[in-house]
């Protein structure tokens, strides 16, 4: 089966940031989450998916269609959310809802009708005075219900509360279990994507650092940590990422590396670990 | 509703044609020039005592500004809200509009609809709204010339300043919507509509100041060069330059690769 969502060499040119040559796919059945610091491109990728922004190369293809050239066809197959509510604030969403059923190829009123059910959203109500979460709802609520087979979304669980985004992550876990579809996932919150991702994709400072299976990250990489005078300037250099504390280090490391480290603890790293020490490339000293 | 249950899904070059055709361009062009005449009925009789006529015209092109902008604004808004005129909802497309007009791009763009599609759209309206300029030209030569009939004085630079200020937010317009610069669409496309303002304020200066016959000669002099722009060849100019402008723009976009929603 071909992928979900092709990135080839994609980059776009800001003033002071630039996207350079990113390269990755989405396999059917997938939960990609995309990592990075603020400002790394995350939005941007997406943005260019979505077409809302220009790009200066690179192809983009979604279930074998350009983005651009066959950009209908391509937005009945992708369903979006953003951080910011982009819906209509003066309208209800049974009116937003009504009118997107007339837009799309297909639409599932039933489905919609049980998923603002079962989420408590208030159909009559205005979509600017429902709260952020509930906005963030809608939003999936009209992304699911068109029947699409890559959802995106960028940092939809930002500002949510604990049990909002349990239920959101149940959403997407379900959405990709007939491993028929995916969804790529932006997000700071390293957290939900420990519980669902299946694939992370890094990027730093507009390039891709990483981008693999959530389950080789364990296999690949190792945390260690010891007292400073483990550090020799040799094995310093085989360092992912280090931060350094008065009362010792701590490091990303290729497990291949382990041997040039002597008496030092080591755990499997998790996804939080992959973002911080990839940022910390350069080594960071905390003065605690 | 299920897919049987509905016709095909709408797209917005059925959407534009359903709602941004003739018969709205039209009756905006008629709602136009009723206006217009309508303030020429009522200034007359205070500017006819005065013999300053002139006076008068710069309510034209506040009119024929004030139209167009409304001209713009109308079917784009139709288009995004025809929509919701066929939704079982209550009739809001209008207030939805201005409510949404700040989120209106974001919006389309994750919904399947074509950038390039939008991108005619806006184009296909400027070229109404060109239309509406030209009608407005005629309307103001032809007022100009029905108060010269009548032995009133005229100040035919006011006529040549409109016709100036129209090609000059058309050109503006049509630069907002090629170039994918922000700076140049938010610069350009806001004082595209400022243009007859600046213009109404112009010639409202110039007929504060001309207030004797020296005075309105020696400023004829100096703007006799705009006489060109007036009468007959006023109309030819903008006409003509409309014409390229308009197909400018048509070649632009149809050799446009890669139009994206552009937005931040």
């Amino acid at each position: 089966m071909s992928n979900i969502l092709n990135i080839e060499n994609l980059s776009k040119n800001y003033k002071d940031f630039s996207l350079d040559s990113v390269s990755f796919s989405i396999e059917p059945g997938t939960v990609m989450g995309l990592i990075g610091q603020n400002g790394a491109g995350k939005t941007t990728i997406i943005r260019l998916i979505m077409n809302m922004t220009g790009r200066n190369g690179g192809k983009i293809t979604v279930c074998g269609l350009d983005n651009i050239e066959d950009e209908i066809a391509v937005k009945n197959k992708v369903g979006y959310v953003s951080d910011e509510c982009f819906l209509f604030y003066n309208t209800t969403l049974a009116k937003t809802a009504a009118a997107c059923a007339m837009m799309y190829e297909s639409w599932d009123g039933e489905k919609f009708s049980k998923l603002i059910k079962s989420w408590n959203l208030p159909e009559k109500k205005k979509i600017g005075a429902l709260s952020k979460g509930m906005q963030t709802k809608a939003m999936l609520a009209i992304a699911l219900c068109h029947k699409p087979e890559l959802l995106i979304l960028d940092e939809p669980t930002a500002g949510l509360d604990p049990v909002a985004r349990i239920e959101i992550l149940d959403i997407l876990r379900e959405f990709v279990s007939d491993g028929e579809r995916s969804v790529l996932f932006s997000t700071h919150i390293t957290g939900d994507l420990d519980k669902i991702a299946d694939v992370i994709t890094l990027i730093i400072d507009g390039k891709i650092r990483e981008s693999m299976s959530i389950d080789m990250i364990e296999d690949k990489y190792a945390v260690i940590s010891g007292s400073n005078d483990r550090l020799t300037r040799e094995n310093e250099k085989c360092t992912i990422g280090l931060r350094r504390l008065n009362t010792g280090f701590e490091a990303l490391v290729l497990r291949e590396d382990l041997p040039k480290f002597e008496s030092v603890s080591v755990k499997n790293p998790n996804v939080e670990n992959l973002l911080t020490f990839s940022i910390w490339q350069n080594g960071k000293e905390l003065a605690l | 509703m299920t897919k049987e249950e509905r016709k095909r899904a709408l797209t917005l070059e059925k959407i534009s044609r359903k709602y941004c055709r003739t018969g709205i361009m039209s009756s905006i062009v008629f709602f136009e020039a009723i206006a217009v005449f309508i303030i020429d009925a009522a200034m007359f009789p205070i500017m006819a005592a005065e013999d300053s006529l002139f006076i008068l015209l710069p309510f034209h092109i506040f009119t024929m500004g004030f139209m167009s902008s409304i001209f713009m604004i109308i079917p784009t808004s139709l288009m995004g809200d025809s929509t919701f005129f066929s939704s079982t909802a209550t009739n809001n497309a209008l207030r939805l509009s201005v409510s949404g007009s700040l989120t209106t791009g974001e919006f389309f763009s994750t919904l399947p609809f074509k950038a390039k599609d939008m991108m005619n759209l806006k184009l296909i309206n400027f070229e109404k709204q060109f239309i509406v300029n030209i009608i407005s030209v005629i309307i103001i030569e032809a007022a100009l010339m029905v108060a010269e009939s009548f032995g009133y004085t005229t100040l035919i630079e006011t006529g040549a300043l409109s016709v100036i200020a129209l090609l000059i937010s058309e050109i503006m317009l049509m630069t907002a919507l090629i170039s994918q610069s922000k700076y140049v669409q938010f610069i350009f496309g806001g004082m595209s509509v400022l243009i007859p303002f600046a213009a109404f304020l112009g010639f409202a200066a110039i007929s504060d100041g001309a207030e004797n016959s020296a005075e309105m000669a020696g400023r004829f002099d100096i703007l006799e060069a705009l006489g060109i722009f007036t009468g007959v060849p006023g109309i030819v100019i903008i006409t003509v330059f409309a014409a390229l402008i308009i197909f400018a723009g048509e070649y632009f976009l149809k050799n446009k690769k890669d139009v994206s929603w552009n937005l931040r």
